[in-house]
């Protein structure tokens, strides 16, 4: 099974340049096309779509999410062996083993390193043999802080969200 | 008649003792492991025991193992077991 | 079922076929080194040199890989040893295997000569021959750096394009270093293959699969070796082991023993140059050592690179260890031989028989040796044909230290003699893996067998042979067998009463041995504490695999190899040591510091159901189910 991409393709490239598995093809301003064989429906080019021009096989039309509402990897330290099945698997290079803490130690487990990087693509939760990994919805803190506020005050939450949107329309084209 | 015995540890000894190289009194090995028990406690002289022990580089088991004597100088190695191919 | 599914590549036709392993083949041969055994045994025509045109070579997984199960990036190749004639495997960690599997396929059956250098290019289930000019001449790291950067490959150095005898094949940092893949793979203009897809490979019963796994890595994290010391030290750990039981050969094999062999040892080397320690995809145990070299974070040595190109060459100098480790695998070359045809090489000077630039104690100007050798330039052409072909020519076959062709590996069989007896009996040749290990259990491990009585080794080198292949031919690495030594002897330790005793009780079991052999396909059982890896096979594809059977595939697979190696002209004066070995003490005054191979061997070709003649009886090939 794949997603599709339909007429409305405007051939950005967003989709392409972020494809966890390099499934996308097709030259700039032409439509592109999902390599079916290659698909694994993480949804990524869906959620980067402005166009909404990415469907599911069975024609639901996937709906764009700005980048700072997708999930980011967690990882359970204490379930992680370090097997580094997620690292080979991570194609934008957010996660890697950590450094040792002190010489000698061995008790080192998977981090996010460059969160910024991540597509949230979930095939280092689904590959993880351990189960060690999951896609936990939206970063704790500012978001968190955001939503308070948001619950507090509708209007300063609205105003917020639209002086974080150049900023997120910026760090979405995340492979240039 | 005791002689000064140069010794080395390694892996979780070094963390019981603090020290990488040591110098204790001992005329043969089992000696030097009570010695070992009399410095730095008995965890050390355990964790001592179940190690791999070399005299001047040579496994005590293919030596006299523990009534292996030791002389003036003798370097003595404590070895974390190992593994692999 | 989920059948294999193997490329067939015809490099001089350019023709491609996708052919489907059948299902008997699959449930009796499952995959790996035995499947490819029998598939050379299919294809490969009969007496062709291993650098013709016409010669066979297969790339080719295990049902394991890539599931996830712990440890199981490990893909085979199998294919005509170019030092021996015989048959050879060798075996790697990157990520190609797993790679391959999720582009569809389970192996490569490659056969004939590209008129162009190629890039064999798998992706999503089609195999694409791409011209590879302009990386031919590249080293490996930078051959890789040139292809797709999320692609899995396998590709070769300078060393393999020359067609050096011990040329390796290299993917990402690991290597499958031993019998000459690389020249193969460069006699057929073969410069790289990479693959990607996203296809996981099938797992049968998924969720008991799942908690199977979850146990078996907190087993692995608990025991000893896999979860304390080859993290801590890796393979290097067993530098200084070996030395204080006198099994590291030094000088060429001329010792066993090496005063300043520490220097070199994997706890200098775990406190002085270790960076962390690092992993082959999907491994907990993590042995792989990063050190740092010209500032530079790269692969560091493993115990037999830190052996023969230190003792082995009576120097000592970790610097010039990690850079030649480097180099050699840049090159796409094997330490193991590399080092071990330098040692003989020092000692034809020591002797006064040929002058190749080399000495016993200098490591400074091996560096640039390697190039040269790499390249074949001049004289040292020579050096890359290997130390067999050095002694056809230069005489000193006594001390060329080899078995079948195949250099040995760092294990002093005079103070191990079942290594010896291994050495001598394995199909690829002097290696330490093919030849059952036994230096494990008895001359480096927390359990020490007598290692200098001939007494129940022979039962326990065909046990231990049949053991490892079998778990590379599920595609498992063979360090996760190394739980098998339960863990009660590592807290104990060597010293202590009950692991004396277990020792000693081992040396006499070789009736017990042979009789569990015997019986094997009843062993219904499978648990952690022997070979964890029969029930994650039986879980993955269904098939009824438990201990005894698991046991009894890689005596299928030793038969069909050694059957290869027999109808390629191999006979049993092939079974042999160096005269050093079998004839010279190593320490002077003490006549059972040689390995008594002649005491041995007969009983191994009986526990073997092989003749006189070390051919396997038609009595026992019936047994395995094997037709030729």
């Amino acid at each position: 099974m794949s997603y599709m991409i339909t007429e409305g393709c405007i051939g950005c490239g967003l989709c392409k340049r972020n494809c966890p598995v390099f499934a996308i093809s097709g030259e700039p301003k032409q439509m592109h096309r999902i390599n079916p064989k290659r698909c694994i429906e993480c949804g990524v080019c869906g959620r980067l779509c402005a166009k909404g021009a990415v469907q599911t096989s069975k024609g639901v039309v996937l709906q764009r999410v700005p980048k700072k509402d997708w999930p980011k990897p967690h990882i359970n330290e204490k379930l992680c062996s370090a097997c580094s099945i997620c690292v080979d698997s991570c194609a934008s290079g957010a996660l890697k083993i950590a450094m040792p803490k002190f010489k000698g130690d061995i008790d080192v487990a998977a981090e996010l390193t460059a969160p910024e990087k991540c597509v949230a693509c979930a095939l280092c939760e689904k590959r993880c043999p351990l189960g060690a990994i999951r896609l936990v919805p939206v970063p704790a803190e500012p978001s968190s802080a955001a939503a308070q506020k948001n619950e507090a005050k509708p209007d300063a939450g609205r105003d917020a969200a639209s002086a974080a949107s150049p900023e997120s329309k910026a760090s979405e084209e995340v492979r240039v | 008649m005791s002689a000064k015995i140069q010794v080395k540890y390694w892996g979780e000894l070094i963390t019981l003792t603090g020290k990488k190289d040591d110098e204790l009194e001992a005329s043969s090995v089992a000696e030097l492991i009570k010695q070992l028990e009399k410095t730095y406690g008995k965890a050390a002289a355990k964790e001592g025991k179940r190690m791999l022990i070399a005299v001047n580089g040579t496994n005590i088991q293919l030596l006299e193992r523990c009534k292996t004597r030791l002389n003036e100088g003798d370097r003595v190695a404590f070895l974390p077991l190992s593994g692999g191919g | 079922m989920n059948l294999p599914v193997y490329a067939y590549i015809n490099l001089s036709t350019g023709e491609l076929e996708k052919r489907t392993i059948s299902e008997s083949y699959f449930k009796k041969y499952i995959g790996g080194k035995t499947l490819a055994a029998r598939l050379l045994l299919d294809h490969y025509p009969p007496g062709v040199d291993a650098l013709a045109p016409e010669s066979v070579i297969i790339v080719n997984t295990g049902p394991l890989n890539g599931t996830g199960a712990p440890s199981s990036s490990r893909f085979n190749i199998s294919f005509k040893n170019v030092l021996s004639g015989g048959v050879a495997s060798s075996n790697c960690g990157g990520t190609f295997g797993v790679m391959m599997k999720r582009a569809g396929f389970d192996g490569l059956v490659i056969s004939g000569k590209s008129e162009h250098p190629v890039h064999i290019c798998i992706t999503d289930g089609d195999v694409e021959l791409l011209d590879a000019s302009e990386l031919w001449g590249l080293d490996a790291e930078k051959t890789q750096e040139s292809l797709p950067k999320h692609h899995g490959k396998l590709v070769i150095g300078q060393a393999g394009e020359n067609l050096v005898s011990y040329a390796s094949a290299v993917s990402g940092e690991r290597v499958a270093g031993r019998c000459g893949v690389g020249a193969v793979f460069g006699s057929k203009n073969i410069k790289a293959i990479s693959a990607f897809g996203t296809a996981e490979p099938p797992v049968l019963n998924k969720k008991k699969f799942d908690e199977f796994v979850v146990k078996w890595v907190s087993f692995l994290k608990k025991h000893p070796m896999t979860g304390d010391c080859l993290p801590h030290y890796g393979s290097a750990g067993l530098v200084n082991k070996a030395n204080a039981n006198w099994a590291l050969p030094t000088r060429n094999f001329q010792r066993g023993h090496y005063e300043q062999a520490d220097k070199v040892s994997g706890e200098t080397l775990a406190d002085t140059r270790l960076v962390r320690n690092s992993s082959c995809v999907s491994c907990p145990i993590r042995c792989e050592r990063r050190v740092m070299l010209d500032g530079k974070e790269v692969k560091g040595p493993e115990y037999e690179t830190l052996g023969l190109f230190g003792p082995n060459i009576d120097a000592c100098n970790m610097d010039d260890i990690l850079r030649l480790n480097y180099v050699c695998d840049i090159l796409g070359m094997d330490t193991i031989s590399a080092a071990g045809s330098i040692a003989f090489a020092m000692e034809l000077k020591e002797k006064g028989i040929a002058d190749f630039g080399v000495e016993f104690g200098r490591t400074d100007n091996l560096v640039d040796v390697m190039y040269k050798i790499a390249n074949r330039e001049g004289i040292y052409s020579e050096l890359a044909n290997g130390s067999k072909w050095l002694s056809e020519k230069y005489g000193g076959k006594e001390f060329a230290m080899h078995s079948k062709g195949l250099e040995m590996a760092s294990y002093e069989p005079r103070r191990s003699v079942g290594m010896g007896l291994g050495y001598a009996t394995g199909n690829r040749g002097g290696c330490h893996l093919n030849g059952g290990y036994l230096a494990l259990l008895e001359s480096v491990g927390a359990l020490s067998l007598d290692a200098q009585s001939p007494r129940s080794k022979a039962q326990l080198t065909v046990f231990m042979q049949n053991a490892l292949e079998a778990v590379s031919a599920s595609g498992f690495c063979l360090f996760s067998a190394q739980t098998f030594v339960p863990a009660v002897f590592f807290k104990l330790g060597p010293n202590h009463f009950i692991t004396r005793m277990a020792g000693r009780i081992m040396t006499f079991s070789g009736p017990l041995v042979r009789f569990i052999l015997n019986i094997a396909p009843a062993l219904w059982i499978n648990s952690f504490y022997l070979l964890p890896h029969a029930e994650a096979v039986r879980l993955v594809t269904g098939i009824r695999m438990y201990t005894g059977q698991f046991v009894r595939l890689g005596e299928r697979s030793f038969n069909l190899e050694r059957l290869f190696s027999l109808r390629e002209g191999l006979t049993a004066a092939d079974d042999t040591l160096p005269d050093r070995m079998t004839k010279t003490p190593q320490v002077k005054g003490r006549a059972d510091t040689v390995v008594p191979l002649d005491v041995m061997l007969p009983k191994y070709y009986k526990t073997r159901g092989w003749d006189k003649n070390g051919v396997p009886k038609p009595r026992t090939l019936r047994k395995l189910g094997i037709e030729v």
